[in-house]
């Protein structure tokens, strides 16, 4: 009986002995990160280490956590920066300028000192690779992430082909309109006072109208803003025609959004680049056709046209690669092209210096490659003028 | 006016640039499974936006590559990769549907979702992080809350911290257009603020001195400092923020759907898995209780 009493009271004084530092332990922080770590996006920038942890019942006491790296214990540049994030917390220590850690395995631990004295060290690993800071310029980088931006080139020439294509045939229709007007409606009437000369004269004024409207209109707007009007506006319109009558029309994507507006506004700026073309053709040439017999369309066809082209090559050379460097607006609408993959390859690596100069470099690149066989065409017309 | 010529050249482009499209509608197995699905979650027939989705079988999402963790891309496979890929991915998983994602510009996600309400064009849901709020919610509609961020400001290592409203007047602090960051300076007024593409384009900024700070989500800032920006976050956050899926207003059988697919990958566990492997292990799918006031609540006392 005595003993057992005994007992009892030992255990009532051992139990009371340990309930306070029960609780003066509270919950204690627990990590659950530290970075830098194996498999992160880019490599360790040696500014600072981060650690991730769930705060326990006491808070941290950033001035007296410490950071060991390799067994020892890091100076951070300033106090360590203790940071509540939506969950847990995370604790950063600054790392000093001349910190350089060996290349190799390294060995990190934290110790976590919590405002009730409490210690809890997080230990893990990352291998260093050895680059100390980042470079102003990352060729490392540039190799990594080379083929990822140049495989946009690839839609760049894409678009500018198809673009100039539609461009240049859509500038000939637009040249031929603006060409219909020969004379103003007082002339044609001092001229002929004939009704009927003055309806075909209206007649002919249609196609100019259209032609001069379209030539005004993609002239006077910026190109930025047809690209943005088109992959945005059909849509809605879309949607509202949809919604009001029951149809749709096919809706262009980023692609096909930056085709049209490139074509509409290069095709305008060509316009006049073929009507000047054309108007050069010596007035002769046309008479001296007609003195041979052909009719309008044979004239056109082996007289006018081709010697018009061979005045417009130049030009159409030209606005080529302008319009290389002007695919560029269509990263604004989420085209994977050069720029935006750059761009892309920026966000993932926080360097936007290295893959923009990758995209400077392969913009460059396409217009001396274009530039130098526009050159060749050029010198191969000439040479039929000579013989001509 | 522009219409007309646009539109005939959008005939004549659109029939080469989105001929592909055509062969996926063929996969009517898969189509028919999920509407199926659909039918069976709704427990009726689908109607609306969310018929076109499960009758194509693909639904498109909206998602900027620019944010990581969230979501950028892989080196090696140039494919999308992170936490909010991952979800739009679990989405798939829950309704049987495939997944096709768009990256459109931040200001120009809802505008998207707008123009396409009525035939499913465009993108269908922005699974991009967004917080909800009241004035968007008058012009799209939320799903329930999939994780939460907050609002924390960064700043240059060493400068001095930013973490009351006082603080911040009369600084230069660098935001991404149309973020709640902006219209959260924007109440706070005699803010200098500037306004970026994305929050990311802030940063070289900041680390030139150009800024004081930069306002962005507490993870992505995190985020910023592991890979070598001399930074480092200003400790206290402003707000929390809830962030769900948006879409095209009125269109409750796709809300439902999408709030399915939440409840689904909450109560299997596959949310939490995908938060803690790209959130340092923490688990951010759950509403924060840690005294800091939410947006909605700062932003009322601020126009109060």
């Amino acid at each position: 009986m005595k003993k057992l009493v005994l007992t009892i009271l030992a255990l009532v004084l051992v139990l009371g002995a340990m309930a306070p530092a029960a609780s003066a332990a509270g919950k204690l922080p627990e990590v659950t990160q530290g970075s830098p770590y194996d498999g992160m996006a880019y490599e360790w920038g040696v500014t600072a280490v981060q650690v991730y942890y769930m705060p326990g019942s006491s808070p941290v006491d950033p001035l007296k956590c410490e950071l060991y790296v390799n067994g020892e214990r890091v100076t951070p540049l300033g106090d360590p920066v203790d940071s509540q994030l939506a969950q847990g917390a995370s604790l950063q220590f600054n790392l000093p300028e001349d910190f350089q850690p060996p290349k190799g395995e390294l060995e990190f631990r934290a110790v976590l000192v919590t405002k009730a004295g409490d210690e809890v060290s997080y230990d893990w690993t990352y291998t260093y690779g050895g680059q100390k800071r980042k470079p102003l310029i990352d060729f490392a980088l540039m190799r990594d992430w080379f083929t990822f931006i140049a495989q946009g080139a690839l839609v760049t020439i894409e678009l500018t082909v198809l673009s100039i294509l539609f461009a240049t045939l859509l500038a000939l229709l637009g040249a031929l309109g603006r060409l219909s007007k020969s004379t103003s409606a007082r002339e044609a009437w001092t001229k002929y006072r004939s009704w009927t000369y003055m309806v075909g004269w209206v007649g002919r004024m249609v196609p100019y109208g259209i032609a001069t409207f379209y030539t005004s209109l993609f002239r006077g707007t910026p190109l930025l803003l047809q690209i943005i009007f088109i992959y945005l506006a059909i849509p809605g319109f879309n949607n509202y025609a949809y919604g009001a009558w029951g149809f749709k029309i096919p809706e262009p994507g980023p692609f096909a959004s930056a085709a049209v507006a490139l074509s509409l506004n290069y095709g305008a700026y060509l316009t006049e680049v073929w009507r000047a073309g054309i108007q050069a053709v010596p007035k002769g040439q046309t008479e001296a056709a007609w003195a041979l017999g052909m009719t309008g369309m044979q004239t056109w066809r082996r007289i006018t046209l081709p010697q018009a082209f061979k005045i417009v090559i130049p030009a159409i050379g030209n606005d080529f690669i302008a319009l290389i460097k002007d695919t560029s607006l269509a990263s604004t609408i989420a085209l994977p092209e050069l720029l935006q993959k750059a761009r892309l390859v920026g966000g993932r690596t926080y360097d936007f210096l290295s893959p923009l100069l990758v995209a400077a470099a392969v913009y460059w690149a396409l217009t001396i490659f274009f530039s130098f066989w526009q050159a060749r065409l050029e010198r191969r017309l000439e040479r039929d003028t000579a013989r001509g | 006016m522009l219409l007309v010529p646009t539109v005939l050249l959008a005939l004549a482009f659109g029939l080469v640039a989105c001929g592909g499209d055509e062969g996926d509608e063929g996969g009517t197995a898969e189509g028919q499974t999920a509407a199926e699905k659909a039918a069976s979650i709704l427990g009726h027939e689908p109607a609306g936006l969310a018929k076109i989705i499960v009758d194509r079988g693909y639904l498109v999402v909206a998602n900027d590559p620019n944010y990581a963790p969230q979501s950028s891309i892989n080196k090696e496979t140039g494919e999308l990769e992170g936490f909010d890929v991952d979800v739009a991915k679990l989405v798939g998983e829950a309704l049987g549907l495939e997944i096709r994602f768009e990256n459109p510009k931040w200001d120009s996600v809802i505008p998207g979702l707008q123009a396409g309400a009525e035939t499913g064009s465009k993108w269908n849901v922005s699974i991009g992080s967004m917080t909800v709020t009241p004035d968007r919610a008058k012009a799209v509609d939320f799903t329930d809350p999939y994780y939460y961020a907050q609002g924390q400001m960064l700043v240059r290592q060493g400068s001095p911290k930013i973490t009351t409203i006082e603080e911040l007047k009369g600084k230069t602090i660098g935001v991404g257009a149309q973020t709640t960051y902006q219209y959260f300076l924007d109440a706070v007024g005699g803010v200098n603020i500037r306004s970026y593409d994305t929050d990311l384009d802030a940063f070289p900024v900041l680390e030139n001195g150009g800024l004081d700070g930069v306002m962005t989500a507490d993870l992505t800032a995190s985020e910023a400092i592991s890979s070598g920006k001399p930074f480092e976050l200003s400790g206290k956050p402003f707000y929390y923020e809830p962030l769900a899926f948006a879409i095209a207003k009125d269109q409750p059988d796709l809300l439902a759907l999408l709030n399915y697919s939440i409840k689904w990958m909450r109560d299997n566990g596959k949310l939490t898995e995908a938060s803690k492997k790209w959130y340092h292990g923490f688990d951010v799918t759950a509403e924060p209780a840690s005294g800091v006031p939410s947006y909605d609540e700062v932003m009322a006392q601020l126009q109060s």
